[in-house]
């Protein structure tokens, strides 16, 4: 045993520089990853993806889903961290409106960093999603207006797991590239496109049919037509002289110069997102 | 008939060698040499002439041809015209045709090109070859203004609370000289489809023998000089204003100016004023559908196009079909919208409607009764007893005039009573530091633009001048529709309900009344780009 030991250390000794090396990178690799295994993870955090460093946050205040219900919400959060950040928050006192909040919110947990937010704000009774970064270029205010109008019926219903669930899905889906369910948006833009084009129709048939009276000048142009004239004199008959004092109270003289254009932002969000009552 | 000296065929206007032409043995005759010898057998200022009457519709055309004429031009039902010999009244001069048939033709086809939804009816070839070369009374209005002229100037200048205007008198010769300004003289003839072809180029006029008229129609004049004259005679007074207006001394006294123009332009009236009759040349066609009427016309010298273009529903929806498909995938592509966004267009969609409707109805009710044209109205006073579908409403039933007012008023304060809540709704939101609903901003925005529309209906009226509530009855069957769907747009905004389903269905009932709404107005375009059947009872004429 003391010879096994003693060879150990021997190879320690003539390994040491590498050694020494590996484990001064390991640990520098380590301290620089946002989460490790084994240290306390930020409030909230129930993941983080190793690969992208994006995180997932759940935080249900209103307490609206059971410990089951979290870590099946979490599972399917998880899959959008490949993208950016995801969080779930749930609210039962909200003094702001649905969106300030959840653009505050936002802004607090991930600052600018790419990602996207599900809140849930029984206060006001209303679901936001809020995205921000490269996520926000799929996850536009129009999208997040579609998935909120799609799985608002859930929250309707008290099934916030549900709801929370089909919005996390379909975003996912939607940053796969995928499409979803949108029925009312092709109904309503059929009927509008149709409407639009009798419109432009009849507009067209106004422009191309309507019987114009041509102008006084081409009348003119028409017709023997002569004008002469000698050049007019003047002369002074009478003059009036009428009290006309000058008011005082014109405009305003002069005035300071107005401040510069804006100059450029000057932080806060960049993102957006849309939402639906319930 | 002008006979040929030669073989006695019928000579008749060759437009392209501008003489009268046997069509038997090729003899070419001067139409002023021909007319010349029966001239001396007619009264001055008359000639005898050919008078076919429609036994439809008691219209009246003159012809030099005594052969019978078999279709009628106005009402363009096919029969034998009755034909009698009269004396007209001998027009002072006349442009000869200078475009023919062919020409006629493919000006309308031309002109057909632009309006793909026209009815086929309009389009075939044996409904082409009914244009008749037609010679439409003209009025030629001349006016003359020669001597001195005096008008009042002024200059004024501040010197401390005192403004002083030094007055002038400014004196001027002037000779104005304006001759060929030409109105139709048939109140058969529609101000409007003559107006379109003008105008004529009068300095082409030749004095009128009858002989011009063989191989073509004339038309009878119905209407009085004086129906023009003073339209006429204001074109003059404006021009003569305006070239005076920009003389340098003229612009130094500020003379026309401020709202004064009424100086220059009473200095100005013309001392001497003569209205000649004159014949000018039209290709004219009616195309009859129902009991309604379309008219085409050719301008017979120039070749300007203008017709009547009814719309054949069909091909419409059918056209709209086809661009409502790239449409769609425009609006798919960039265009996401939610149910309360929805909502709020359909009732801007059903408001745009209910502009237009309103317009053409107003149009309609002012072409039925005959007001839009001088020259009918001067010879049929309008009736006030039609509708817009030009029927005749029962006496007894007309709306009284304060009610449609008052309704107005009622929706008015309707609407105000929904921008109430709306603002409160408004202030709160904002005092909370929140944004605005869309619903809200829906409602208050719907509310705005409806109330403008019914105040400036209110405060303007109709084109016509009478009071806008006037024509309330003829107008609510068609304007109700849309305005049921704003109005059920209003209360669904108001309401803000959770459930989408109310949005949409709220929003596709609305766009429904709006697609109801715009059959409505392609069906009032239709009645705007037909006539009536004629009738003129002066004449006779056996339509019920």
């Amino acid at each position: 045993m003391r010879k096994l030991l003693f060879r150990g250390w021997k190879w320690v000794l003539r390994f040491r520089i590498p050694l020494c090396t590996g484990i001064f990178f390991l640990g520098w690799l380590l301290a620089g990853m946002p989460v490790c295994h084994g240290q306390e993870p930020e409030e909230g955090t129930v993941y983080s993806n190793p690969d992208t460093g994006y995180r997932v946050v759940l935080e249900d205040d209103a307490g609206l889903l059971t410990k089951e219900e979290r870590e099946e919400l979490a599972a399917v959060m998880a899959k959008i961290t490949a993208y950016g950040n995801v969080a779930f928050k749930t609210i039962d006192q909200n003094f702001d409106s649905t969106r300030t909040f959840a653009g505050e919110y936002y802004g607090d947990e991930f600052g600018r960093d790419s990602g996207t937010l599900f809140l849930i704000d029984m206060d006001n009774r209303n679901i936001w999603i809020h995205s921000d970064g490269a996520v926000y270029a799929v996850i536009t205010k129009a999208n997040a207006e579609t998935v909120t109008d799609n799985v608002y019926r859930y929250a309707s219903a008290a099934d916030y797991h549900g709801c929370a669930m089909e919005a996390f899905a379909e975003i996912y889906a939607l940053l796969e590239g995928e499409r979803i369910a949108r029925p009312m948006k092709y109904i309503s833009n059929a009927l509008l496109a149709l409407i639009l084009a009798m419109l432009v129709n009849f507009v067209l048939v106004i422009c191309f049919t309507r019987l114009r009276k041509p102008g006084e000048r081409e009348v003119l142009k028409s017709i023997h037509r002569k004008f002469q004239y000698t050049k007019p004199g003047a002369t002074f008959t009478y003059q009036t002289k009428i009290y006309d004092p000058v008011s005082d109270s014109g405009g305003s003289s002069g005035g300071g110069s107005s401040g510069g254009g804006s100059g450029g932002s000057t932080g806060g969000s960049s993102g957006g997102g849309g939402g639906h009552s319930f | 008939m002008y006979e040929c000296p030669n073989c006695a065929g019928n000579l008749k206007f060759d437009i392209a060698r501008q003489q009268l032409h046997c069509e038997y043995c090729g003899t070419m005759m001067d139409p002023y040499q021909v007319s010349g010898e029966r001239d001396a057998e007619e009264k001055a200022g008359e000639y005898e002439v050919t008078v076919f009457t429609c036994p439809q519709c008691g219209g009246e055309i003159l012809s030099e041809d005594t052969t019978a004429a078999t279709f009628c031009s106005f009402c363009g039902s096919s029969a034998i015209l009755d034909s009698r010999i009269s004396k007209g009244k001998r027009p002072g001069y006349i442009i000869p045709f200078t475009r023919t048939k062919e020409d006629c033709r493919e000006a309308y086809k031309k002109m057909l090109r632009r309006a793909p939804f026209v009815p086929d009816d309009m389009k075939k070839e044996a409904q082409i070859e009914k244009f008749r070369g037609i010679y439409m009374p003209f009025w030629v209005y001349s006016f003359e203004k020669k001597g001195n002229i005096s008008f009042s100037g002024k200059r004024s200048r501040r010197k401390g609370d005192y403004r002083i205007t030094d007055h002038y008198r400014i004196e001027c010769a002037v000779e104005a000289e304006y001759h060929g300004l030409a109105y139709d003289a048939s109140a058969a003839f529609s101000d409007s489809l003559s107006n379109a072809i003008g105008p004529f180029d009068l300095k082409e006029g030749k004095t009128f023998v009858p002989s011009f008229l063989s191989g073509f129609y004339a038309d009878t004049n119905d209407v009085e000089s004086y129906v023009y004259e003073r339209e006429a005679q204001d074109l003059v007074v404006r021009d003569t204003a305006s070239c005076l207006g920009r003389d340098a001394v003229c612009r130094k006294y500020h003379v026309g100016q401020d709202g004064e123009d009424y100086v220059l332009k009473n200095a100005l009236l013309p001392s001497e004023r003569m209205a000649e009759l004159a014949m000018l040349p039209v290709w004219f066609l009616s195309c009859k559908s129902k009991d309604r009427v379309s008219y085409a016309v050719v301008n017979g010298q120039t070749g300007k196009a203008a017709a009547d273009l009814p719309v054949d529903k069909k091909k419409y929806m059918l056209g709209s079909l086809l661009l409502a498909v790239p449409l769609f995938f425009l609006l798919n592509l960039f265009f996401t919208i939610t149910p309360a966004k929805i909502l709020v267009t359909a009732a801007l969609l059903a408001l745009a409607c209910i502009l237009i409707s309103n317009r053409q109805i107003s149009h309609i009710i002012s072409r039925e009764s005959g007001e839009d044209d001088r020259g009918l109205a001067s010879v049929k006073p309008p009736s006030r007893g039609e509708d817009a579908a030009g029927k005749r409403r029962r006496p007894g039933i007309r709306w009284p005039e304060g009610a449609a007012g008052k309704i107005i008023l009622m929706l008015l304060a309707f609407y105000l009573s929904a921008l109430v809540p709306g603002i409160v709704i408004a202030i709160a939101g904002i005092l909370m530091g929140g944004i605005l609903p869309s619903g809200v901003v829906a409602v208050i925005i719907i509310t705005i633009l409806a109330s403008i529309f019914f105040v400036l209906r209110r405060a303007l009226g109709k084109p016509s001048g009478r009071r806008s509530g006037s024509h309330f009855k003829e107008k609510w069957s068609t304007l109700v529709k849309p305005f049921g769907g704003m109005i059920l747009a209003v209360i669904i905004l108001m309401w803000n309900p959770v459930s989408d389903w109310f949005y949409y269905m709220g929003a596709f009932v609305c766009m429904g009344l709006v697609l109801w709404a715009i059959l409505d107005i392609i069906k009032q375009h239709n009645l705007l780009t037909t006539r009536r059947l004629p009738q003129f009872n002066r004449r006779g004429g056996d339509l019920p």
